[in-house]
């Protein structure tokens, strides 16, 4: 086995597959999507220049395979009339709610769905600062963003995230308590 | 009543909560489907393919069809293969220097059923008599003619895989090197055809790739490629042209590189040149600049056993991973073997050898007289696992001293035995 593979599997493969898990919201495609991106790892590592972490690196190159998996997953219809944005358009996903999510509290299984209220950036900071623990810095490294716009992403997420669970909770759908 | 309404701390602190997600498949599952897939997608076909690769299409299916067809006409065949006879001579000459030495006008008899390949279909040739599924239809003349002169008709029950050059142009064979679905092994299979012009001989090589199931052997779905093969300028060499480079990944260009160079090995070419649409070399992910790639016509492997699961066939194979020793090392580390990958010794631990000595090309291996070789079929195995590694090693002939037994399979151990020219014959 390569010796490359062993490495990224040991030091970072868990995380790269829950990151892309709670990016597409289904154990499947993540499945896949981890796979591909050890595709595009080979293919690229000699440009990998060392001036980033291996570990924000990989999470750029998960990013990007995600975004590419929702560029394909639009009909070409919606891709020939519109340039999509990634900043401003949601996620509308239609999964089920994964298996994963089926034991826990409901609060928490109403704020994973939150999430997919969310812009694909917006979900991005949230998932890489809150579930996977990166730093400010370490994010703005993922995105190839500056500090300040992945704090303000971030700060649009959070607000956007308490409306959509303030209103549903108003509407009684979900009481939320003391989570 | 007022609602509670969530502050930012606690919607951070819920999604801490969130259960943590584990990929429960196996580290060696991952690692198999990112190879598959990573050669697989070189099949896929871009939805904007430019004219000329329709062209190309168009152009492949007249050219196939073209040598489909005279196949219904086998007396046709054999009368234009006769008539080259002297086109497949030249071409045996250049599979190695040791094959020269050993001319012998009955060669073409050693064709002998393989035993191991049940599940293959049937491309044998006329003379091939249909073979049971442990090979024992061994028929007179696919045995070499010092055994008919014995007369032990129990060999015959062991039935050799390898192939044989033969002088008079009647047969000859194509090898197709498949890596295993870790590309921890590339597995030469070697199939028979009556072609014997070089071009015939590689139209039936890329057909043989498009056709060729290797699940059922157990290996990697590797085949076809998406290059373009054809004979080079020069004589001994074959061009590789890449037209879609964008899939090419360092896992990919080790496993081509590697089973490229082992199938024109066999091909009898010794060198390969690259081109990029037409362009001299190819950008390769690790190797950078690669204009052409010699192929070493003695690369000193020793042969294991190869199996994937019980089910699959056994297969000789070449150790790429330990490579440039000598012939004693070798012979040792074929017996000493700690099977790993589906991979296993093909000597047996109880088959004593007491010396290997090399002269004048010959090998000769002393077998010690208190364990006299056994007539089954890890004993020939053995025999032909040492055959082909002393052609790696560039020998031109193997004597076994003390084997205990005057022939084994098609094997007559009074003699010197020749060198094959390819393992793992199947139909």
């Amino acid at each position: 086995m390569d010796s490359v593979f062993q490495r990224i599997y040991e030091n970072h493969h868990q995380d790269l597959f829950q990151f892309l898990f709670y990016m597409v919201n289904n154990r499947e495609t993540a499945e896949d999507l981890v796979q591909e991106v050890y595709i595009r790892v080979y293919k690229s590592f000699e440009q990998f220049e060392g001036k980033s972490s291996e570990k924000t690196w990989l999470y750029s190159i998960a990013r990007n395979t995600a975004i590419d998996h929702f560029r394909k997953q639009k009909s070409w219809k919606q891709r020939l009339l519109e340039n999509f944005d990634w900043s401003k358009n949601e996620i509308k996903d239609e999964q089920p709610l994964p298996e994963e999510f089926l034991m826990e509290k409901e609060e928490l299984r109403f704020v994973y769905e939150s999430l997919d209220h969310c812009t694909v950036d917006q979900k991005t900071v949230i998932i890489l600062r809150y579930i996977q623990d990166l730093s400010i810095t370490e994010t703005a490294s993922v995105l190839g963003w500056t500090e300040s716009k992945v704090k303000t992403t971030q700060h649009r997420a959070l607000k956007n995230l308490k409306k959509i669970i303030n209103e549903q909770s108003e509407k009684g759908g979900v009481r939320i308590e003391k989570i | 009543m007022k609602r509670y309404e969530i502050s930012d701390h606690e919607i951070q602190e819920a999604f801490k909560m969130l259960p943590k997600i584990t990929d429960n498949r196996d580290k060696e599952e991952i690692f198999r489907n990112i190879t598959r897939s990573s050669i697989k997608r070189k099949k896929t076909i871009r939805w904007m393919p430019a004219a000329a690769s329709i062209a190309a299409i168009i152009l492949f299916s007249i050219l196939a069809s073209s040598y489909i067809l005279p196949d219904h006409s086998a007396d046709e065949k054999r009368s234009s293969s006769q008539e080259l006879a002297g086109e497949v001579k030249k071409l045996d000459t250049s599979e190695g220097a040791e094959q020269e030495t050993i001319d012998d006008s009955d060669k073409q008899d050693q064709n002998s059923t393989t035993e191991n390949n049940s599940g293959e279909t049937e491309e044998a040739s006329e003379e091939q008599k249909p073979a049971d599924k442990e090979g024992t239809t061994e028929e007179s003349s696919e045995t070499v003619p010092e055994k008919k002169d014995d007369g032990v008709s129990k060999a015959a029950s062991l039935s050799s895989s390898l192939a044989f050059s033969s002088d008079t142009g009647k047969q000859s064979y194509i090898t197709l090197a498949v890596p295993d679905k870790q590309i921890q092994y590339i597995v030469p299979i070697t199939f028979e055809t009556e072609k014997v012009e070089k071009q015939e001989l590689l139209n039936e090589l890329l057909d043989k790739m498009n056709t060729i199931n290797e699940e059922d052997l157990g290996l990697m779905d590797f085949y076809p490629l998406n290059l373009s093969i054809a004979l080079g300028k020069e004589e001994g060499t074959i061009n590789i042209d890449f037209t879609d480079k964008n899939d090419l990944n360092n896992l990919y260009e080790f496993g081509l590189k590697t089973a490229l160079e082992d199938t024109f090995r066999y091909q009898g070419f010794h060198k390969i040149t690259f081109s990029t649409e037409g362009k001299p070399g190819v950008e390769l992910p690790e190797s950078g600049m690669v204009p052409e790639m010699t192929i070493e016509q003695t690369p000193k492997r020793s042969y294991l056993i190869y199996q994937a699961e019980e089910s699959k066939p056994k297969f000789l194979v070449p150790n790429i991973n330990a490579a440039g020793q000598t012939i004693e090392e070798a012979i040792k580390e074929m017996q000493n073997f700690q099977p790993v990958n589906s991979a296993s010794p093909s000597i047996p631990g109880d088959m004593k050898i007491d010396k290997v000595a090399e002269q004048s090309g010959r090998l000769t291996i002393t077998l010690s007289k208190e364990t006299p070789l056994k007539d089954d079929e890890s004993s020939l195995l053995a025999i032909e696992a040492i055959l082909l590694t002393a052609k790696d090693f560039g020998l031109s002939a193997v004597l076994f001293e003390n084997p205990g037994l005057s022939s084994i399979g098609p094997y007559d151990l009074t003699k010197d035995l020749e060198m094959p020219a390819a393992p793992n014959k199947i139909q």
